[in-house]
């Protein structure tokens, strides 16, 4: 599934880089971090970098809906974010993250989506974000 | 080679009852590479990330536990200078901080950050 035909992220802040599945309820992404992404440190990347992921797959979630939906509100900008749990302070660079991604309230504009990263052995982190579409 | 600039931080100031800090976003930070094409907006991660970067010029082993109430509400395009700064949140013991940044007389953000200690204060570049 070609990903850039469902979100506008590109170059090095494209950090998605497959959606593994996808219905119209729920989405389920892949990453791998590298040196290259932000909040990299030697000694990974800093967890904060979760709520982008999930706010990425989110912008991808949508895409896909759209595309076979027909038009829908509830993506766009990140607005809010209502709660994000970190549990680890860093992502091992090189190992793949696996990021879901729900939506819990669709209006026209405006939608809310329920996001969790982990790895084979980790739940990472989990965000509940805000996204406005002017 | 070189580390890319993400940002550069032009001062800042802590003690115990608050942390400020100034920062620049050059037009040619990769937070702009591809984020969006022919439209740079400063992620909103980026901000969280330089509240993070904040909290541990006084305590580098701080970790962030998360956030709460956080709300965008201006969009950051590059090459803008913008001010962050924490406060303690009152009655929530002393791990829980306020936060807010602003630019151009601007309130882009705010909200609460989570950490796993208390903040050490007095220090300023």
């Amino acid at each position: 599934m070609n990903i850039e035909s469902f979100m506008p992220h590109r170059g090095k802040m494209k950090l998605i880089e497959d959606i593994v599945e996808v219905d119209k309820d729920h989405c389920l992404a892949r990453a791998t971090p590298t040196p290259d992404w932000p909040l990299y440190s030697p000694d990974g990347i800093s967890a904060i970098i979760i709520i982008e992921l999930i706010a990425q797959t989110t912008s991808a979630f949508v895409g896909w809906r759209r595309r076979h939906e027909g038009p829908l509100g509830g993506a766009g900008f990140l607005v809010g974010i209502q709660k994000a749990e970190l549990h680890t302070r860093y992502l091992p660079v090189d190992t793949p993250v696996f990021i879901s991604c729900t939506r819990s309230l669709d209006m026209d504009n405006y939608g809310v989506f329920d996001g969790r990263v982990q790895t084979d052995e980790l739940v990472c982190g989990t965000a509940s974000i805000q996204v406005y579409n002017p | 080679m070189t580390n890319p600039v993400w940002y550069h931080l032009k001062g800042c100031a802590c003690d115990s009852v608050r942390w400020e800090g100034f920062f620049h976003i050059p037009a040619a930070s990769p937070w702009f590479d591809g984020h969006f094409p022919n439209n740079p907006v400063l992620p909103g991660v980026a901000m969280l990330g330089m509240v993070q970067d904040l909290l541990r010029k006084s305590t580098p082993q701080v970790m962030v536990k998360g956030f709460s109430r956080v709300r965008f509400r201006h969009i950051v395009r590059d090459n803008a200078n913008i001010h962050v700064r924490i406060v303690p949140k009152a009655n929530h013991g002393t791990n829980r901080y306020l936060f807010e940044i602003t630019g151009n007389a601007c309130l882009i953000c705010s909200g609460t950050v989570e950490t796993d200690n208390p903040q050490q204060g007095e220090m300023g570049i």
